[in-house]
């Protein structure tokens, strides 16, 4: 596995947030610190793209889930977060594997989000799908 | 001078010899062959006595143990440890209430909320069953405790809020951060604010007492013999309209945090802080899941740094490292 830097992700601006109301009252609901990923990296493992999050408190049991034939996510078993997404790019077109890494990562964040299977809280997809449109750029980077 | 802790805890050691005594005295005819005048006397006076000393013993160890587990001191470790997470959370308010002038420290706190599954606490109202909903306030509910809290004062009396299995019942910001797993936030903003009560803080019970017998006399003698409707009988429209819009705040107050009504009112006649912003949310440990709530309330309407903010990130990172290296989680 290649070792990449982590790139620190403006949490500020990716911090999701919902109105409910109660009562003629807003309340403010915010991802909660825990929930927010503080770092992102892309790294070559093999035949892999992974893409890392890291959070407060990121020692926790993972559990894998094989999302189709080329993509894995990696949960905390405990806390629902997403932790890693692992691509097999051997099987993709040779001149537009960043564009098609890119097309993965986003339906992976996609099913993370929206399929049932993951007991996800909404705030903290939608920071993590935040974190990584921040980043796209350098993410992209990696292999070259 | 000796503490209560200490007066108990030798009440306890006597009493443990004394049922000892007893003991040994029961079989001390049967152990020697040589005779000892004043043991003889002592042991026949123990088996003489025996039901009277255990049972005195008895309640004696009783007490004392009821004593030592409310009054309670604290192991030097424990103090340290209470120490270092003090320290943390005082770093903790000054980062995140970074714009506070207001020196008064119980005005931006920072509480520590652990959650536990049954809690010991009195309330007569609770007892009694006059909580509504009725008998959904029991040692075995779930509680939210407040373990640690910035600052020096407000120290004591904490409330615990409701948080048990059945969600719908907790109770407070702590109560709703618990359930909802996000950070949450009320208040603060100038179109969105709790309301400020202290102005109905003079109604005591018997002064709403009296003017609810005044409001009954105006109506009767309005309808019965209004040149009689003088005086101090007269409530003045005036008066009536300030008393409800008290009970309007505090049934607003109420419904915005959570908190029972009747909770919000022994709180104004205590004359116990009312926060006017309020954010709280989870705390979690990476292998057991969540523990706690962080409550987050400002008497002066300020809010703390927004939650996903790069410097409450750190200064949130600094608290729960210490949390977590001290195992305030046990």
């Amino acid at each position: 596995m290649t070792d990449t830097e982590w790139l620190d992700v403006d949490t500020g601006s990716v911090s999701a947030s919902d109105i409910e109301e109660n009562e003629g009252i807003n309340i403010r609901l915010n991802v909660s610190p825990y929930d927010l990923p503080e770092a992102l990296r892309g790294l070559m493992d093999g035949d892999f793209f992974c893409l890392q999050f890291r959070y407060l408190n990121d020692k926790e049991p993972k559990e894998k889930i094989q999302l189709d034939d080329h993509i894995t996510l990696t949960t905390g078993s405990v806390t629902g977060r997403i932790l890693e997404i692992r691509i097999n790019v051997i099987h993709l077109d040779v001149d537009k594997v960043r564009l098609e890494v890119c097309k993965q990562v986003m339906h992976a964040l996609d099913e993370f989000r929206d399929n049932e299977r993951f007991k996800t809280n909404k705030l903290h997809a939608k920071a993590a799908v935040g974190a990584v449109f921040q980043k796209y750029q350098d993410l992209l980077q990696v292999g070259e | 001078m000796l503490s209560v802790n200490s007066v108990a805890t030798r009440v306890d050691r006597f009493s443990l010899f004394l049922i000892s005594c007893v003991s040994y005295s029961v079989t001390w005819n049967e152990l020697p062959e040589k005779s000892y005048a004043f043991i003889d006397n002592v042991s026949a006076f123990f088996r003489t006595h025996s039901k009277v000393i255990l049972v005195l013993c008895g309640v004696a160890l009783i007490i004392s143990k009821i004593i030592k587990f409310f009054f309670r001191e604290k192991h030097p470790a424990e103090l340290r440890i209470d120490y270092a997470v003090n320290k943390a959370i005082d770093d903790f308010r000054k980062i995140v209430f970074e714009d506070v002038t207001d020196q008064a420290t119980d005005h931006n706190r920072v509480t520590i909320f652990k959650h536990y599954n049954r809690h010991f606490r009195i309330k007569w109202r609770e007892i009694f069953g006059l909580h509504w909903p009725p008998f959904s306030r029991w040692f075995f509910s779930g509680w939210l405790v407040a373990i640690y809290r910035s600052g020096h004062v407000t120290q004591r009396n904490i409330t615990c809020f409701l948080a048990p299995d059945d969600a719908e019942r907790t109770e407070g910001i702590a109560g709703r951060a618990w359930r909802c797993k996000n950070t949450y936030t009320i208040g603060g903003d100038e179109n969105n604010t709790l309301p400020d009560l202290e102005e109905f803080r003079r109604y005591t019970r018997i002064s709403v007492i009296v003017i609810n017998i005044r409001r009954c006399l105006r109506w009767l003698l309005r309808k019965i013999f209004p040149v009689l409707c003088t005086g101090w009988i007269a409530i003045s429209d005036e008066e009536i309209n300030d008393y409800l819009a008290g009970v309007e705040a505090v049934k607003k107050y109420a419904a915005y945090t959570h908190a029972p009504e009747a909770w919000v009112w022994s709180r104004l006649r205590a004359n116990k802080l009312l926060p006017t912003a309020i954010t709280g949310m989870i705390l979690q440990d990476g292998r057991q899941g969540a523990w706690g709530a962080l409550v987050l309330d400002s008497k002066n309407g300020r809010h703390c740094i927004p939650t996903g903010d790069r410097k409450f990130m750190d200064a949130f990172r600094a608290l729960n490292k210490v949390l977590m290296n001290l195992e305030v989680i046990p």
